[in-house]
């Protein structure tokens, strides 16, 4: 089973939602969060002064799924969340080693 | 018995009687060899004949002589009712020990105040009961103010409130038992004693009858439903449809307010309209506004005036809306309450920052339209399904002037609630580094006084909505939105008009396209700015060039379109390329080349990759403009693509043989507008490729062009650029615009 996070902008969820809703892929965890790449939130140097840019407001998605299709849900994020401007965000995939759904107690990809 | 029941007081009762036999039975077995008289008495709940399904037993034994045998008879009595699962508290206490704990623990009091003799000596019962309640009765100078001061946490209009312990709960209920309890000496099973007391008329004592059983029935639903022991009524706890959640919400309103007036009366509480009065009385437009200008402090009286219907002269149907339920995601209260919150919510919502924009709002007053607007903002919601916005405006147009509006401010009260969702869909559904988001947004604000008004009305709704509903980062994503809606709304901007007459001119564009799906492509794709500047007839023949250039797959694909300029001797060309760093420039260079000067220009931004430029030239020696004069220039033109380099050097040729006009000093201007690029204003003595040196200056500073217009007249060019650096934003810092400005003067 794979873990695969995305901060995207926040104006791309419903895209993203909808292609992941295509392949099959219902269940997804979203959050609102704030954080800086290279678009913002990094130190600037001038004539001398130090000044910090704030952090951008972005969503934070999360979703648990199957090893097979991990690799067509990562892309069809990364298509939907695309809008070829800087602060467009990043996708992670990381392993999960156990997954259990709490009502039924099923286990594995059972559970996803 | 439990699932069979009809939920209600009655199943309550009839539970309770149940128990009452079986305790009694237990306790009769168990307790009948004790050789001192003993009674068993139910306390709370129970003892009012009150008992739900998840309720604990709270059971007092009372005995004045301590028998040996005492404590292995009780094990007879309790412990089968903790086999059978039940939740029992227990005292074991003397008649006098335990009117001394009453005197001491207002809980072992107000318990013993509801309480009811279920087995044992009836004397001695009777005794416990009636020395407690006349106990308390000496002690209400005391007492009274102490019940009154009990905390009520919650509102009786929250989506989920908690049945038990919230405002309008079953404990408010119990406080005035209680309060009826102290006043007359004497036990009581219900709040109508309060009439006896005079804290309550007989319509109120009904009212509350009323309430406390859908209370119950309430109660007893979310008990039967629930996994573990709750008291608080959720949406999936209401059992299908089996309660009637908008009564449950009215009758939590009634036990909330009808308790507010008992208090009043008992001299521990105020309440902001005298109830004796309340059918004769009707809140006015000036006593609305004062209390709304009273902040959060307004919001109880506000509550209670709606409860009462004092606000159905002003605003029909509200005291419905009151209790009006329509769940949503992050909404706590009910419809009417949750207006009531934003409208006197607008002073808190005018001092939230909004992320880094640095717009903390001033203390400016608060217009009578946006107090209105907030009132009824959600009026519309009386219907369910979408379009509540609209049915608000409607609303507001038919009731606002009799909050005195004048006809001005009902139409910018309307306008408010019509678009009152406006600014948090686009701030945080829609791409608001978009311009021609910004621009569709700042037709529908309409003027630049109204992003102010609508932005406290965003706020107060999202405050009074719940707290998940506003965060610094909604805070942030709407203070950048309001930020480009000024800018697109001021008066040099005007970004309102660009939206209308660029909507105008695509709709009459796509009519003379007709079918054709790669044109009707272009022209739906093509950014606002561009098409308000234009005329339909041009939009149609630059979709086609646009249009060329995408399918062509050539790099090097330049597409021409030339008519008869403004005034007689000049040309109107319209060129298509593929977007590139330095094409505005190449295409200046090679019209210089060509022997045209360029009078006006104006470049827009690209769309799918494919840039369209439109200049007005002349030629500029006595030559006249021929056919193999634009052949030259696509040659040019081609040529500086390939070869910028070659470019340059051809015009540094061409310009030692023709020399200025005037002399004019050369001026930049940089203005640090925080929108989506920065202006940048440059007044020079015209001369061949001064548009490819400035577009070359932006060039080398790594700055794209999104927007221009060159304009020469009598000899001094006039040229306004609207750049972004690499990353798509403004240009802000003032050294990197300083280089730009040096490097400009430096190339003219």
């Amino acid at each position: 089973m794979k873990k695969i996070e995305a901060i995207i902008k926040p104006h791309v969820l419903d895209e993203v939602k909808a292609a992941l809703q295509q392949l099959g892929v219902t269940g997804m965890t979203a959050y609102e969060v704030k954080g800086f790449g290279r678009q913002k939130g990094h130190t600037e140097v001038y004539r001398g002064s130090e000044y910090t840019v704030d952090f951008v407001p972005k969503t934070k998605i999360e979703l648990v799924v199957d090893d097979d299709i991990a690799p067509k849900v990562e892309q069809a994020i990364i298509d939907a969340a695309r809008t070829g401007k800087i602060g467009d965000g990043k996708v992670f995939t990381s392993t999960i080693e156990s997954a259990v759904r709490i009502r039924t107690g099923e286990r594995g990809p059972e559970a996803l | 018995m439990v699932g069979s029941a009809r939920p209600g007081p009655r199943a309550a009762r009839d539970l309770s009687d149940l128990t009452d036999g079986a305790v009694s039975a237990l306790a009769e077995t168990a307790l009948a060899g004790l050789r001192a008289p003993w009674a068993v008495v139910a306390l709370g709940g129970w003892g009012a004949r009150r008992l739900l399904p998840l309720s604990d037993l709270d059971l007092l034994i009372v005995t004045d002589a301590r028998d040996p045998g005492l404590e292995q008879a009780l094990r007879g009595v309790l412990y089968p009712l903790w086999d059978a699962g039940l939740d029992v508290g227990h005292q074991v206490r003397s008649r006098p020990d335990h009117l001394r704990m009453a005197r001491g623990d207002i809980d072992t009091l107000t318990a013993t105040l509801t309480g009811r003799r279920l087995c044992g000596d009836a004397d001695l019962a009777e005794r416990v009961l009636a020395e407690t309640a006349s106990d308390a009765h000496r002690r209400r100078r005391t007492l009274i103010p102490q019940l009154c001061s009990r905390e009520r946490p919650g509102s009786p209009y929250l989506l989920e409130p908690d049945l038990k312990g919230g405002a309008g709960g079953q404990r408010d209920l119990d406080e005035m038992t209680w309060l009826g309890a102290v006043l007359t000496g004497a036990s009581a099973h219900d709040p109508s004693v309060l009439v006896t007391g005079g804290a309550l008329d007989a319509q109120e004592a009904t009212v509350l009858a009323l309430a406390g059983d859908r209370i119950t029935e309430a109660r007893w639903v979310v008990q039967c439903h629930a996994v573990r022991p709750t008291s608080t009524l959720t949406e999936d706890l209401a059992g299908d449809g089996t309660l009637d959640l908008a009564l449950t919400q009215a009758a939590l309103a009634d036990a909330h307010h009808v308790l507010l007036r008992a208090r009043s009366r008992l001299g521990h509480g105020a309440t902001s309209f005298d109830p004796r009065h309340v059918e004769e009385i009707q809140l006015s437009a000036p006593r609305l506004f004062d209390l709304l200008d009273d902040g959060p402090d307004g919001l109880a009286p506000l509550e209670e005036a709606s409860w009462a219907g004092l606000l159905e002269e002003l605003a029909p149907g509200f005291r419905d809306l009151l209790t009006l339920r329509r769940p949503a995601l992050s909404h706590l209260y009910t419809v009417g309450d949750h207006c009531l919150r934003a409208a006197t919510g607008l002073r808190t919502a005018a001092a939230e920052r909004l992320g880094d924009s640095g717009a903390e709002h001033t203390s400016a007053p608060i217009g009578r339209p946006l107090q209105v607007a907030a009132l009824l903002h959600d009026t519309g919601k009386v219907l369910p399904g979408r379009g509540h916005s609209e049915r608000g405006e409607d609303r507001v147009r038919q009731i606002g002037a009799r909050f005195g509006l004048d006809p001005a401010q009902v139409d910018e009260a309307a306008m408010l609630v019509r678009e009152h969702l406006l600014l948090p869909e686009t701030a945080f559904g829609r791409d608001i580094h978009d311009e021609d988001v910004v621009l569709k947004t700042a037709a529908r604000v309409g003027r630049a006084q109204l992003v102010e008004p609508l932005l406290r009305l965003t706020i107060a709704d999202s405050l009074a909505t719940g707290p998940g509903a506003w965060t610094p980062w909604h805070a942030a994503l709407l203070g950048e939105l309001a930020q480009r809606l000024r800018v697109a709304l001021d008066e040099e901007s005007s970004g309102a008009g660009i939206a209308e007459r660029a909507r105008t001119v695509r709709e009459e564009a796509l009519t003379l396209a007709g079918e054709d799906v790669r044109l009707r492509r272009a022209i739906e794709r093509a950014p606002l700015r561009y098409l308000a500047a234009q005329r339909p007839g041009d939009v149609l023949v630059h979709a086609g060039l646009t249009a060329g250039v995408a399918s062509s797959g050539d790099p090097l694909a330049i597409e021409l379109a030339v008519s008869p300029g403004p005034t007689d001797g000049t040309w109107r060309a319209s060129v298509a390329a593929a977007d590139r760093p330095g094409l505005f420039a190449a295409l200046c260079g090679a019209f210089a080349l060509s022997g045209l000067d360029i009078m006006a220009a104006d470049a827009y931004d690209a769309h799918d990759d494919v840039a369209l430029d439109v200049f007005v030239v002349g030629s500029d020696t006595l030559a006249s403009v021929e056919p193999a004069t634009w052949a030259a220039f696509q040659r040019a033109l081609r040529a500086a693509l390939i070869d910028p380099a070659g470019l340059e050097t051809r015009l540094t040729e061409r310009r030692r043989h023709y020399l200025p006009r005037v002399t004019v000093e050369t001026r930049v201007a940089t203005a640090l507008a925080e929108s989506y690029a920065t202006a940048v204003r440059v007044v020079a003595a015209d001369r061949v490729g001064l548009l490819y040196d400035i577009a070359r200056a932006f060039a080398d500073g790594q700055l794209d062009i999104h927007w221009a217009r060159a304009i020469t007249q009598d000899g001094v060019a006039h040229d306004v650029f609207h750049v972004t650096d690499a990353q798509g934003e403004p240009v802000t810092d003032p050294g990197v615009l300083g280089h730009l400005a040096m490097r400009i003067r430096e190339r003219v």
